[in-house]
Formats: C-alpha cells, sequence, structure tokens
C-alpha cells in the first residue's frame, strides 16, 4: 500500500511532466525531446531566483520564463520548419535540448543544486505515513491537471486546441486562430514543463544532467498514453509509477527501469498503433 | 600543430562515420527510425571484448584472435537485432523509434546488471586491439587510423553498392510507398527484418570493434543514448539518404567538436569552453536541418546520377516493352 | 565517379601532410623541453556525470600551481596548469588525453577519474606520463600502479574494509546497503559485503540509479529487514534525496555514509548526527591543510569539503613538483621514479612546496604531508594509509572523532 502511495507521487510528477510533453505531440505532431531541458531550465530558474525573490515567487517566475523562451522557440525555430515533416522538428528539438543543455552549464555551473524546501517529516494517515510536503505536491499536481483539464474542456481556446490535435486541417477550414493555438500550446507545455521540473527538483536534487535522465521516461509515458485524450497521458504516467514503485517489492530494484520498459513494449505490441498498419495494408490490397 | 591529436579525432570521428552511414541505410532508405543504435553497438563491443578477452583477467574471456571476435560480434548482434526486430518492427513510425531507444536502455541496464558477465561498472580493462605488438606506441595510433580508415571504406563501398542496387530500390519503395511495394510481391516485413538485422550484424562486425580499439576499455556508460544522438546528428548533418552524407556529417561534427579543444584557455573558463562540444551539436543540427534540410548532401543529389542511368536505360527499351510490364512500372 | 574521385584526392592529400609532419611530432614527444613554461595536464569530468567535482578540483589545482610558481616554479621554470574536459566519457578521456600529450605537451597528468584511469593506463604507461589519480578508487590499480600511475585517495578495497570493520566494532549484526549502481559506489559496497559477511554479519542490498526523482521505494526495502546499520554508497546527486528520505520517515538508525558523501550540504541535513563515515585519516591541524584550506576558503569563500576530494587535487600537483625538483627533470621516468620516495617517510616532513625545495637543495630526502593525508605510498602507487579517520557531523560539520587501524583480519 506504501509503494501505491509512493508510485502515486513519482507518477503525478511524471504525468505533469508528461501532460506538457503530450500537448505538444497531439498538436504540433512532433516528439519534442527538449522537453526534459526545459524541465531543467525551470528546476534551476527556480533554484537561482529563489535568492534574490524567495523561495515561491522564484518558481512562478521561472515557470513565466521557460513558458515564454517555449513561445519564441516555437515561433523562431519550429514554425519555419514545420511543413519538413515530424521527423526534422524532432532533430530541431534534439538540437534545441544541446543547446539550452550547453547555456545552462556555461551560466549555472555544474555543481549540484538543493532546493530549499522541507518536506516536513512523515506521518502516518491511515495504513500508509506520509509527509506533508508530499501532500502538497500531491495536491498541486491535482491542481496543474485539473486546472489543464478544465482549460482543455471548458474554455474556448481549450476547444480550438483540442479540434487541431483531432484533425489540423479540417480545424483551419473551420476557421480555427492555428497560430493562436500553436502560442497556446507552446506556452502550456513549456510552462508545464518548468512547473514539472521544479517538482522533481524539489523531490530530489538538480544537475545539468536532469533532462536527459528523464526524457525517456516521458517518451514512455506519453506513448502509452495515446493520442487522444490528455488524461489517458496522466492515466499512463501514473500507472508507470506506481508499477514501478511496486515492482520494487518482487524484484531487485536495479531492474526498475528495465520494468518500465518492457511494459513500455509489451503495451504497444499489443495496442491497436500497432495494428494500425495492417489494416491500411488491407485496405489497399482489397 | 600536433598531428598525432588530429590522427586521435581523425579514427573516433571515422567510428562515428560508420555508425552514420549503417543508419543511413535501415533509417533513410529503410524508413526506420532506430533510436536504439547504441544498444547495437554495446552488445557488439562486449561480445567481441569477451570473446578476445585473455582469460585470466577481472572480466575472463574466450582470448579467441581478432577476426573471431569480429564475425562472433556480428553474428550476436546480427541474432540480437533479429529478435528484437521482429516485434519492434510491427510498429511504425514514433512507435517504432521509441521502442528501438527502450531496447537499448534495456540492454545497457543489463550489462551493469550481469557483472558476472561483463563486469558490471567495473567494466572490462583489456581489449585485444589489432597489430598491437607488432608496432611502437608512438607509431601505433596511424596504424589505428589507416585500419580504421579502411574499415570505414569498406563500409562506405557496402553502403552505397546496397544503395544502388535492386535491393536498395525495392527498399525505398517500401518505404515511399508501402502499398504498391506489396502489390509488386515485396515482403514488408522479410526486407525490413533482414535489413535491421544486416545493420546490426554490420554494427558488430564493423563499427563495434574500432570503437573498442580506440577506446581501449568498457564500461556500460559508453552506451547511453548520447551515442545514438551523436551518430545521428552525424547524419542529419551530412545528409539523410544520400550515400556520402553520412560519412561526411559524421566527419565534420566529430571534428568540429573536438577541435574546440585547441581553443587555450585559462582552467577557470575551462566550463564555458567544455559546453561549446554539446552547443555546436545542437546549432548544426538546427542550422542544417533549417536552412540545408536535405544535409549537406541530399538523397536527391546522391542518386541523380542513378536516376539519369534508369532512366535513359528506360528510354532505350521503350519500343520494346509489353503492356503488361508497363502497368507494373506505374 | 566524381565523388569518389574527389574524396580518393582529398584523402591522399592528408595522408601526405599527415606524413609529412609525423617526423617533426615524433621529436617533439619526448620530454617536455627543456626551457619555457612546465605543462601539468589535468584531466576531468567538466561536463558529464562527474561535473559537479570539477569546479573544486581545478580551484585546488590553481592554488597548487600558484604556491609552485610564487616559490620559484620548478628548476627555475613556471607550471602552466591546462584542464582538460573528459565529458565523464571514455571518448571524452581518450581525447583529451591526446590533445594534452600531444598538443599541450603536459609532463605530468593529474585529476583523472576511475574510468579514464583504466582506459588509459596503458597509454600513460608507454609514453612515461606520470598520472596521479585524485579520487580513484578503483580495485583495478590495487596491484597495477607503482610505475607510473599512482593515487592520493584511498582504494575501494580498504574504503569497503573499514565499513564493515566499523560497523561491526559498534556491535552491529545486521546491515542494509543502499548502493548506486555506479562504479565509484558498488566497488567498496561488495568488498564491505563480504567482509561484514565474513565477520559474522547479515547484509541486505538495495541498488539505486542516480538521477531518479524519488527513492522512497528503495528507502523503504532497505529498512523492510529492520537493520541496526545502514551503510549509504552512493553520490551527492542521489545521496542527498536518500538521506532527507530517511529522515522523513522517521528511521533511526546509524548510516554510515561513502566518502562522496563528506559534504557540507549532507552535514546540514536534520538527520545528521547519525552519519558517519571513514576516510584516509587527515590531520586539521597539520600545516599543510591549514595553508590549502585558508587559500581555498579565499578563492571559492567554501571550506573544503573532503567529498569534493579538493585537498586531494591540490596534493597530487604538489608532489608532482616536489618529485621533478628532487629529479632535476621533466623527464617521466625519472619524475615518476621520485614521487613515492617525495611523497612517503623516510625523510624530512615538509608541509609546503617552498619547504619541500628549500630541503632538497640542502640534500635532505623529504616526505610531504599534503593537506588530505600523509601520502605516504606502497610500491604500488596506493595509500598505505594503516590509519584512517572516522568522521561524525558535529554542530552541522564533519569532524573527526577517532583513528581506526584497518584490522586484517577482514581482508579476502
Amino acid at each position: 500500500m506504501q509503494n501505491i502511495l509512493f508510485g502515486l507521487i513519482a507518477g503525478s510528477v511524471l504525468a505533469v511532466a508528461t501532460s506538457g510533453f503530450a500537448l505538444l505531440r497531439n498538436t504540433e505532431r512532433f516528439l519534442h525531446i527538449a522537453h526534459g531541458q526545459f524541465m531543467a531550465l525551470g528546476a534551476f530558474l527556480g533554484i537561482v531566483l529563489a535568492g534574490p525573490l524567495g523561495v515561491v515567487p522564484a518558481m512562478v517566475v521561472s515557470v513565466l520564463l521557460v513558458s515564454a523562451l517555449g513561445v519564441v522557440s516555437g515561433i523562431v525555430l519550429f514554425d519555419p520548419v514545420k511543413e519538413q515533416g515530424a521527423n526534422v522538428m524532432l532533430f530541431t528539438s534534439v538540437g534545441l535540448a544541446f543547446v539550452i543543455y550547453a547555456v545552462m552549464i556555461a551560466v549555472f555551473g555544474t555543481q549540484l543544486r538543493v532546493y530549499d524546501v522541507q518536506l516536513g517529516d512523515a506521518r502516518d494517515l491511515g495504513p500508509v505515513s506520509i509527509a506533508p510536503g508530499e501532500v502538497v505536491l500531491l495536491l498541486l499536481a491535482a491542481l496543474v491537471i485539473t486546472g489543464l483539464w478544465l482549460l482543455l474542456s471548458r474554455t474556448s481556446i481549450g476547444r480550438d486546441i483540442r479540434a487541431v490535435a483531432s484533425n489540423r486541417e479540417l480545424a483551419q477550414v473551420r476557421g480555427v486562430a492555428i497560430n493562436r493555438v500553436t502560442r497556446t500550446v507552446w506556452a502550456l507545455s513549456s510552462g508545464l514543463a518548468a512547473i514539472g521540473g521544479i517538482m522533481m527538483g524539489v523531490l530530489g536534487s538538480v544537475t545539468t544532467e536532469l533532462g536527459w535522465t528523464n526524457i525517456l521516461l516521458i517518451l514512455a509515458a506519453a506513448v502509452l498514453g495515446g493520442m487522444g485524450n490528455i488524461l489517458g497521458v496522466i492515466g499512463a504516467a501514473l500507472a508507470l509509477g506506481i508499477v514501478m514503485d511496486v515492482s520494487a517489492l518482487v524484484i531487485d530494484t536495479s531492474y526498475r527501469p528495465i520494468v518500465a520498459f518492457t511494459i513500455l513494449i509489451l503495451v504497444l505490441l499489443v495496442k491497436p498503433e500497432g495494428l494500425f498498419s495492417f489494416q491500411k495494408r488491407r485496405e489497399v490490397t482489397a | 600543430m600536433s598531428v598525432s591529436f588530429l590522427v586521435t579525432i581523425a579514427t573516433l570521428a571515422l567510428v562515428f562515420s560508420m555508425g552514420s552511414m549503417l543508419l543511413n541505410v535501415e533509417s533513410s532508405w529503410g524508413g526506420m527510425w532506430d533510436l536504439g543504435i547504441a544498444g547495437q553497438i554495446a552488445v557488439g563491443a562486449y561480445t567481441y571484448a569477451l570473446l578476445t578477452g585473455p582469460p585470466d583477467s577481472a572480466v575472463p574471456g574466450f582470448d579467441l584472435p581478432i577476426l573471431a571476435g569480429m564475425i562472433g560480434a556480428a553474428v550476436v548482434v546480427g541474432v540480437v537485432s533479429t529478435v528484437i526486430g521482429w516485434p519492434a518492427l510491427r510498429l511504425r513510425g514514433e512507435y517504432f523509434l521509441i521502442t528501438t531507444f527502450a531496447f537499448a536502455e534495456i540492454l545497457r541496464q543489463l550489462i551493469v546488471i550481469r557483472k558476472d558477465v561483463t563486469g558490471g561498472t567495473f567494466g572490462i580493462t583489456s581489449v585485444k586491439k589489432p597489430f598491437a605488438e607488432t608496432f611502437t606506441f608512438e607509431a601505433y595510433p596511424y596504424v589505428m587510423l589507416g585500419l580504421t580508415l579502411v574499415l570505414a571504406l569498406v563500409v562506405w563501398a557496402l553502403c552505397t553498392r546496397l544503395g544502388n542496387s535492386a535491393y536498395g530500390l525495392t527498399l525505398r519503395a517500401a518505404r515511399d510507398n508501402e502499398a504498391l511495394a506489396q502489390s509488386m510481391g515485396t515482403s514488408i516485413s522479410a526486407i525490413r527484418i533482414s535489413t535491421y538485422a544486416a545493420v546490426g550484424a554490420m554494427c558488430g562486425f564493423f563499427v563495434a570493434p574500432a570503437y573498442v580499439w580506440f577506446l581501449g576499455a568498457l564500461v556500460p556508460s559508453i552506451f547511453v543514448s548520447s551515442l545514438t544522438f551523436t551518430i545521428w546528428t552525424g547524419l542529419v548533418i551530412g545528409g539523410l539518404g544520400s550515400k556520402a552524407g553520412p560519412l561526411l556529417g559524421a566527419l565534420v561534427l566529430t571534428i568540429g567538436s573536438e577541435m574546440i579543444r585547441l581553443v587555450e584557455v585559462s582552467p577557470e573558463h575551462a566550463q564555458i569552453i567544455s559546453a561549446f562540444h554539446p552547443l555546436l551539436v545542437g546549432l548544426l543540427l538546427i542550422g542544417v536541418l533549417r536552412w540545408r534540410p536535405g544535409g549537406l548532401i541530399s538523397e536527391r543529389t546522391s542518386f541523380t546520377r542513378s536516376r539519369a542511368r534508369l532512366a535513359s536505360a528506360s528510354a532505350t527499351s521503350e519500343t520494346d516493352r509489353t503492356p503488361s510490364a508497363q502497368t507494373g512500372s506505374l | 565517379m566524381k565523388l569518389l574521385t574527389r574524396m580518393g584526392a582529398l584523402l591522399g592529400a592528408t595522408a601526405i601532410t599527415i606524413s609529412g609532419c609525423a617526423s617533426s611530432d615524433q621529436a617533439a614527444s619526448s620530454s617536455g623541453g627543456s626551457s619555457g613554461d612546465i605543462v601539468f595536464g589535468q584531466l576531468l569530468g567538466i561536463t558529464g556525470d562527474y561535473a559537479s567535482f570539477s569546479p573544486p578540483a581545478i580551484e585546488a589545482a590553481k592554488i597548487a600551481v600558484a604556491e609552485i610558481n610564487d616559490a620559484g616554479g620548478i628548476m627555475g621554470r613556471d607550471v602552466k596548469l591546462v584542464s582538460e574536459d573528459n565529458r565523464t566519457t571514455v571518448d571524452g578521456a581518450v581525447s583529451g588525453f591526446s590533445k594534452l600529450v600531444s598538443v599541450s605537451k603536459m609532463s605530468v597528468l593529474g585529476s583523472l577519474e576511475s574510468d579514464g584511469q583504466v582506459a588509459l593506463f596503458d597509454e600513460i604507461e608507454k609514453r612515461q606520463i606520470p598520472n596521479i589519480c585524485s579520487s580513484c578508487g578503483t580495485t583495478f590499480l590495487d596491484d597495477k600502479g607503482g610505475d607510473y600511475s599512482f593515487r592520493v585517495t584511498a582504494s575501494d578495497s580498504d574504503a569497503g574494509i573499514i565499513v564493515a570493520q566499523v560497523a561491526r566494532d559498534e556491535g552491529h549484526t545486521n546491515m542494509a546497503m543502499i548502493v548506486q549502481n555506479t562504479e565509484g559506489a558498488s566497488g567498496p559496497a561488495e568488498v564491505a559485503k563480504n567482509a561484514f559477511e565474513k565477520a559474522g554479519g547479515t547484509v541486505t542490498t538495495v541498488s539505486v540509479e542516480p538521477g531518479a526523482s524519488s527513492y522512497n521505494s528503495e528507502v523503504a526495502k532497505a529498512f523492510a529487514s529492520d537493520p541496526d546499520v545502514l551503510y549509504l554508497a552512493a553520490g551527492v546527486e542521489s545521496g542527498l534525496p536518500i538521506l532527507r528520505e530517511i529522515d522523513r520517515r522517521g528511521y533511526d538508525v546509524p548510516i554510515f555514509v561513502s566518502p562522496d558523501l563528506i559534504t557540507d550540504d549532507v552535514a546540514a541535513l536534520d538527520n545528521a548526527d547519525s552519519f558517519f563515515s571513514a576516510l584516509t585519516a587527515f590531520d586539521t591541524e597539520s600545516p599543510a591543510y591549514q595553508s590549502y584550506a585558508t587559500r581555498y576558503k579565499d578563492a571559492t569563500g567554501d571550506d573544503p569539503e573532503s567529498g569534493m576530494y579538493d585537498a586531494n587535487n591540490y596534493d597530487q600537483y604538489i608532489l608532482f613538483a616536489l618529485a621533478m625538483e628532487a629529479a632535476q627533470s621533466t623527464d617521466g621516468s625519472k619524475v615518476a621514479g621520485e614521487i613515492i620516495d617525495v611523497a612517503s617517510a623516510p625523510g624530512t616532513k615538509v608541509y609546503s612546496y617552498a619547504e619541500g625545495v628549500k630541503a632538497l637543495e640542502a640534500g635532505e630526502d623529504i616526505d610531504f604531508d599534503g593537506a588530505s593525508s600523509s601520502l605516504d605510498m606502497n610500491e604500488f602507487g596506493n595509500l598505505v594509509s594503516p590509519v584512517l579517520g572516522v568522521l561524525a557531523v558535529k554542530d552541522g560539520a564533519w569532524a573527526t572523532t577517532s583513528e581506526v587501524e584497518i584490522d586484517p583480519s577482514l581482508r579476502p
């Protein structure tokens, strides 16, 4: 039971981080590898600005700054190459990832940083033990995710985003302001990345390697979650987190990453996406 | 200007260029975007090291001759690639990409965990290098460069041959229009698995041993995803789908990023200089994709001559064509 | 065909240029010349996994080089420090080493970490470059060093035994280990496990990946075995979150941490009074430590931290300089031959470069005791260290509380 809680905590941080990634994937249709670096940047800014601004204001400012960076990247780097296809955008993102990584090393240096945030002592709450800070983290994650869901389902911009995600051409024909959607998605995605990065920093520590170590897990959660509803991705992230932590009960913990990736592969093999192509083939040769 | 430093980075550049050329075959021509090549090289490297290693070292080996080690590595990687490819290739596009990425990480973790076989994080500390005993240590870097150059040229020749052959044509056809290729009798999955496995085997025979000779020791942390990204970057910069592009791209990338070391700075600025390596890689990627998206040498340019030959051949045989063949050539 | 011809021509031209330069390169690759600056090479992970260790290491090296030059340099020549990035990867180490040897023309090499050390060992021996390792514990060097490779940090073999010994002596019988699956951590952990089991104890091991976002499950698993002592073998990146998690859940057992965790951040944790560690004994009262610590503080604003191995980096370069002075030559084989002598007893004790030079000029044998330890070495270039200091956190800072000798009965 305790392990499920552990998984929930790790999974909700992963969910926040992945939701931003999935947003971009669904609407702009490419894998944004630099997402990890945006997370790291958010984490670093949160610490570095805490001195002059205070811990919480620094986090807010960090999220705003990273969102802005995301919008600018979208305009300057990704829009120009959009018609070349998803693969080119993927590698542009890889390039951006390397550039951000380099700048972080040069500006922040490579020393390990820690958030000056205490999560408090664990108390027993029924069958599990949980610390106040962990409760806050869970609530924050829930808040962010709920906010995102509400935005997507209840607001007009959210409706536009979903329209573009399901059929870009049709949305354009219908008169949806594509550019506005693109900017919004970039801002949201990058902001979510920053929040995810800060949460990871608070739970663990912050190094320049943070982006690279997390991107594979985010990829896995995003792919498992599928291209449809954002909730699918959230669910996948939570499930992944829980499975990884529960598996620690039965197998050696060094196998944890292997467990996550094996599940990913197995699900992919069974999942419809893999069968889609057979369907397509059947259609054409019929 | 010191030559032996240039020799060292040229050797590394050639190792990566072999990786880029092989990646080109499966990814650009085959349409299979493989993000797991580091895993295949890892399997090849460890197989080679274990087959040729001395039986009395911390991680015992079989002490086989070098060529046997290379062949053994090729076989093992070929088999592993087939095993991985068979399920993975049922997936398309980004799903294949993520699956191979995941497999590479799984393979690396297994190498770390199975320390009784691989030495785990302690690694394999001595490797058998070809002709190591015959030459002085000062001359040896040149020998290694020569050897790696020969290997790279062989890989280049093989890949070019493949690209120009009927097999290559079919492969690209399967990539561009799967349904059509299938209707012409190509077994898509057969051609894909055989390509993936062949690329794997060649990584095991050429890339892995050459990399092992260069490094002199093996640890699992060598085969993290940045190796895959480096090889991909060389390919993208050089030109996806061209024949000389991957070679050129990897050379430019590696030599460019290592040459940064020649900029002399005081120690406290060493950090800024080291940040240049990823900065250069990133800027090159972004720049090339934006302004020269075909890469330094594009696929179209690369195959212009072959297309011209084909066109002239079909023009002369126009009168010979039977109606059924005509529909087929749609 | 045209492309092939072009490439062939390019390769041909390159080959001719290379063979033309080769002869001049040969001449230059011998000893570091007889005039001009002497180059001290430093090859370390400025980027990559070990990046957090490099800023203190570079600062410490600079302090050493400044001290040497202020005292008049070596044989009247100034020393120049060239720091090169190995990206904490093997290929980075190979190319960085190549640059330091052939372009910078270094005479000595310092600061290499375990993976690079192992990969470059043969090259170092062949090129006869004296090489001192400041933080590599790999057991590879236990019996291979002493000719050109030396180290100023304890071997993992010793580091592992001392864990078992201290735990045993405190009366503990059930140990849990949380081990990071990197060489620097798993090496000593394996030794510790064998030694502790040999002494009759039980060990439960849980492994962790560096860089994970949380370690809650691993900590829970480790404590599920109800241990009376915990050994944490990890770097700060995973170590800090793990220690905080232990505190959060209210686990209260003595925690033996690996030397990498002897840092100020760790000492500042709430549960720090249950931490202890062991290191090659160093004397904070020694003149070498005092003078180094003052300068380090002036340069960085911080005190030296054992877990960052900065003092070790300082010591290695002073040793190189003294060995060179003793050999009166920059020739690799001669310098390497002096390193064990200037570092170890017998000899006049000296605590700084200037003191050492003065004694050498007076014709004496010297024994440099450094800021990180007495630096005495055995014939394999490993620290003799019969004495290790046990450290604990007192008033928010790490301090040596006692000294122990390694119990030989625990060795395999």
